[in-house]
């Protein structure tokens, strides 16, 4: 049962069709089908060890899926057993984050941006190497940008820290305006709020609105806090041992008693506890 | 120097045109006095080091396009090296002439006299420039080759394999009938001067600087840093890997090409994987990522290697070794703001050490005195020791500084800053760096 | 037959390598880092043997080709590897420890540098002329046919390794201080928070490489009775591609990798191309590397995204 099926065929930038992967044997993802259309804040759920974060490996090019298709913004780039790279991916408008944040360490916070334009700002080695007109034209479009996100995510005064030093919050939003800097269309973020107190989930909250708002990027996020998820998402999906589950609204995938059997066992006010409703 | 928006071919132009002034510069004076005539300010033994150093310079540098900035762990520089000299001096030797010659006739003939006496006037420049690039594209190429594994390995076992593939390619020249075998090729004609080192090392701090400092430079530091994360950024690290590997790899054949026409000999015996690790050293020392510290550690190794082949320099050294030790080891030890009492204790170790090479130089006299105290003593002559293994002492000497520079300052000498010129004028060593971000 | 003598001194030379690699292993095991002053540790294990015979008189006995009793032997080997252990302890706690926390480059270059330290520093202390070692074994045949021998000396290396090997294997499967050690090598923090002395552990596995290196040492100059202060820079590239091999960090790796090496060499010197040794060894191990990236025996932990 999809969501907002009608709509589907013209608008999503993602679309799963029946992609399923199995590592020896072991049936990570059982075939599964889903779509996101443009600016959608959509999130999967579920227990540990559910597919989660395969999906989001299927989805980047990590893994290529044992059967099935993946379309991004209308065109076909993944069939079974066929992929294409991470970063020919990020060319056509993917982008992720990941559950343990990977920054560029040794990168200022600035060039953890500007490095990110790679796929769709770029020159050639010779442009480079003889420092060339174009490469300052070329330069100064990325700097314009990188300033403009930094501003948006509110990194400006940090723009000259090196990436290590900031702190844990500030890093998960630099990797998030790292993944901004790529162009998507849609942006995959792998747990964000892991590790994080509340106030600093409350700071990636606003962010995550932010990039839907004023970007107008589709969200795509796998999370555990159930509050973030309820608040900001007009969607959740929910995998259960490779297998989804539910696909709907907020409020309706809260009263699912699948879904409350795979978190619980059936003991719904447990669920109520752990969901903080 | 920003580049400014001007079309390219002019700003090239312009470029190159500077470049060729100062060079012009730089043979004008070695006309008159600085190297020649007869009695010229740099004579030959000064210019043999700064020749050997400048072919140290562009190993260093070149290479630490893939250790320090692209943060692949490369062991087999002196293999790209051997390449480039080889084959350059193979064409040099073997070809080149006997092309050049035909084309001279042919040109004579077919076009204009002028033009072929004008071409033959110029022959060695332009043999040499060939001979040049033929040993950078063929050590480009092995660097390709050798690049390839580096897709698929990480860290140590990349590096093994980079060292596989050096001694590979000694172990082939070894048994290349052609080039002399393992006794070596010989009579290799004498193109290298100084101008040309010269020149071609500031073209290759340069241009290493240049991609150091462009889109493709981040891309390589963040592929350094996370290369998981940089394939997730939109970065092709195949790409950024392999174009690494090659420009440095051709470098090296360009070092090589240097070296073999500087001492119109070859040895696969100088292309080991000593020779590489040599060359890591100097990156090291000088601080990963900092090409201005590749090129003066390099320098200053080359240096030093001269300095240590005697016993009075090597006294001299292990003095200024001790004395910097005790200076980076007082640094530590009151940054950790400790009592006053370790603050000396920092002092224990190098004091003794001076006073055990006082004794060994200064052996004789010790003894003198100390044999009218105790006339039956019958010490050692430390000092003859010494000079009987002057060869085996200079590495002694070479492998404590590399120990204790690294057990004192880990980062080397310039951990990732820039140093320049400018940034020595503002009072400052820490540059801003090329990209501003070196802080 | 022919054949038969090949195998018989491929596994002499192996049995060598494989203790050098394990060496290697070990250490890269509990450290991540390429002891790149293995190979010199091993030179200084024959020294120590020709010191050790020198004083016990065993090098005087087999200059006058008399033979060297069992006890001078053992003491000989006793020493060189205590003498061995010791030098391993002093390089660990000077050179790498204060480096644990420092880049991995950095802990690599300290270790070429103690690594030319130790060459150059025994040329200056034992000349860098080859000098003549003591035969600690019997020069005698125990098989000695037209087309095979095998002398007591090759059977006595092999014997003497695979009892160091099974010793070895013992103290790391089942002893208090083998665990400790195993538990090192997966996760050094962890195990420290587990109350394991970690500084200890690795200064007793730095001991224990050096003292293998060592007996190898003493058996390869038994083998080949002419020892130098660079005999170790070969020897040691050579176990160390072994171990990289079989897998580093895994012991049997280190054996299999030695073996294989060893066996590499002699075929390819049995087919006319000893002058491609170097070659083919490296060639092999590249082409090993490209299929299994972490060595035959190496598990390839995919890094987790």
């Amino acid at each position: 049962m999809d969501f907002n099926g009608a709509l589907l065929a013209v608008t999503s930038v993602l679309e799963l069709k029946d992609a399923s992967i199995t590592f020896g044997g072991l049936r990570a993802v059982s075939p599964l089908s889903f779509a996101i259309p443009q600016g959608q804040l959509a999130a999967i759920i579920g227990p540990n060890g559910a597919g989660k974060t395969t999906v989001f490996n299927l989805l980047t090019g990590v893994y290529a899926p044992t059967s099935g298709e993946i379309w991004l913004d209308g065109q076909r780039v993944a069939s079974a057993g066929k992929t294409i790279r991470p970063n020919a991916l990020v060319k056509r408008g993917i982008a992720r984050t990941f559950q343990n944040i990977r920054l560029f360490g040794d990168l200022t916070v600035a060039d953890n941006v500007r490095a990110a334009f790679a796929s769709h700002q770029s020159y050639g080695f010779w442009h480079a190497l003889l420092q060339t007109g174009k490469m300052a034209s070329v330069e100064s479009a990325i700097e314009d940008e990188t300033q403009r996100l930094l501003q948006v995510f509110g990194l400006t005064n940090r723009a000259e820290n090196l990436a290590r030093n900031l702190p844990y919050g500030d890093q998960r939003r630099l990797e998030i305006a790292r993944a901004c800097a790529t162009n998507p269309k849609v942006l995959l973020l792998d747990e964000p709020t892991s590790g994080m107190n509340p106030s600093e989930t409350a700071d990636v909250t606003r962010t995550i609105r932010l990039v839907r708002e004023q970007l107008g990027i589709a969200v795509l996020l796998i999370e555990h806090h159930m509050s973030l998820v309820m608040e900001i998402c007009e969607r959740v999906i929910v995998l259960d041992g490779g297998v989804k589950i539910a696909d709907d609204v907020p409020s309706a995938v809260q009263n699912n008693p699948q879904v409350i059997a795979a978190y619980l066992g059936s003991d719904e006010p447990e669920l109520n506890a752990v969901i903080g409703t | 120097m920003r580049p400014s928006s001007l079309p390219f071919p002019l700003v090239f132009a312009w470029r190159v045109f500077i470049f060729f002034v100062v060079v012009r510069a730089l043979m004008g004076v070695q006309g008159t006095t600085l190297f020649a005539g007869k009695h010229p300010i740099i004579n030959p033994y000064y210019q043999n080091i700064l020749i050997n150093a400048g072919i140290a310079i562009i190993l260093a540098v070149s290479l630490n396009l893939i250790n320090g900035i692209t943060g692949q762990f490369s062991l087999g520089h002196a293999g790209f090296m051997a390449v480039g000299a080889y084959i350059s001096a193979y064409f040099s030797k073997e070809i080149g002439g006997v092309l050049f010659a035909q084309l001279i006739a042919l040109i004579s003939v077919h076009i204009s006299k002028q033009l072929g006496t004008l071409l033959l006037t110029f022959q060695q420049p332009i043999l040499f420039t060939i001979a040049i690039l033929v040993g950078a594209l063929a050590a480009g190429a092995a660097g390709f080759l050798v690049g390839l594994p580096s897709l698929r390995l990480r860290g140590d076992y990349l590096a093994i394999v980079t060292l596989g593939f050096n001694q590979i390619i000694v172990s082939l020249i070894r048994n290349w009938k052609a080039v002399g075998e393992a006794s070596g090729y010989i009579g290799i004609p004498k193109f290298t001067t100084f101008a040309w080192v010269f020149a071609l090392a500031i073209a290759c701090i340069w241009s290493i600087r240049n991609l150091a400092s462009s889109a493709l430079g981040r891309e390589m530091r963040a592929v350094r840093d996370d290369e998981i994360a940089a394939e997730a950024s939109g970065i092709n690290t195949t790409r950024v890997k392999v174009v690494a590997f090659v420009y440095s790899a051709m470098w090296a054949g360009v070092a090589g090409a240097l070296q073999a026409h500087y001492i119109q000999y070859a040895n696969p015996n100088d292309f080991t994987f000593l020779r590489s690790v040599e060359v890591v050293v100097s990156v090291v020392l000088g601080g990963l990522g900092s090409i201005t510290g590749s090129a003066l550690s390099a320098a200053g190794l080359t240096v030093l290697q001269e300095v240590l082949r005697d016993v009075p320099g090597a006294f001299y050294t292990s003095v200024a070794l001790v004395g910097l030790a005790a200076y980076w080891n007082f640094v530590r030890v009151k940054s950790e703001q400790s009592g006053s009492k370790s603050m000396l204790r920092a002092f224990v170790v190098p004091f003794f050490a001076l006073i055990a090479i006082c004794l060994c130089y200064w052996s004789p006299q010790v003894n003198a005195v100390l044999e009218r105290v105790f006339p039956r003593l019958d010490l050692p002559d430390l000092r003859a020791a010494l000079e009987s293994s002057k060869g085996a002492l200079r590495y002694v000497i070479y492998s404590v500084i590399l120990i204790v520079v690294m057990l004192l300052r880990p980062q080397g000498l310039l951990g990732r800053r820039e140093w320049s010129l400018a940034a020595l004028q503002r009072g400052r060593r820490v540059g801003k760096g090329v990209e501003g971000n070196l802080a | 037959m022919e054949f038969l003598q090949q195998v018989a001194n491929a596994l002499t030379q192996g049995a060598i390598y494989a203790l050098i690699a394990l060496g290697y292993t070990l250490v890269y095991g509990v450290l991540r880092l390429i002891n790149f002053a293995h190979g010199d540790v091993y030179m200084l294990g024959a020294f120590f043997g020709l010191f050790i015979s020198r004083w016990t008189g065993a090098l005087t006995l087999s200059q006058n080709n008399k033979s060297v009793p069992l006890w001078m032997t053992a003491v000989v080997f006793v020493g060189a590897m205590i003498g061995s252990a010791l030098v391993g302890m002093v390089i660990e706690r000077f050179a790498y420890r204060p480096l644990r926390t420092a880049p991995r480059l950095t802990a690599l270059i300290t270790a070429i540098g103690v690594s030319l330290l130790l060459e150059y520093g025994g040329q200056m202390a034992f000349s860098p002329d080859p000098q003549p070692f003591a035969a600690l074994i019997a020069e005698r045949n125990i098989i000695d046919t037209p087309s095979f021998s095998l002398s007591l000396v090759q059977l006595f290396i092999v014997g003497a390794a695979l009892l160091l090997m099974l010793s070895l294997n013992f103290l790391i499967q089942k002893t208090k201080i083998g665990r400790a050690m195993r538990a090192v090598s997966i996760d050094r923090a962890a195990a420290q928070l587990m109350g394991i002395p970690t500084d200890r552990i690795i200064a007793f596995t730095f001991a224990l490489g050096s003292g293998l290196a060592a007996a190898a040492g003493v058996l390869n100059s038994i083998y080949q009775p002419s020892i130098d202060p660079l005999m170790g820079v070969q020897v040691g590239l050579r176990a160390f591609v072994a171990a990289v091999l079989g897998g580093i960090g895994n012991i049997y790796g280190a054996v299999l990798g030695g073996l294989l090496m060893a066996f590499a060499e002699t075929a390819t010197v049995a087919v006319g191309l000893s002058r491609y040794r170097d070659a083919v060894a490296f060639a092999i191990l590249i082409l090993v590397l490209l299929v299994r990236p972490a060595g035959i025996l190496g598990r390839n932990v995919a890094e987790k995204v």
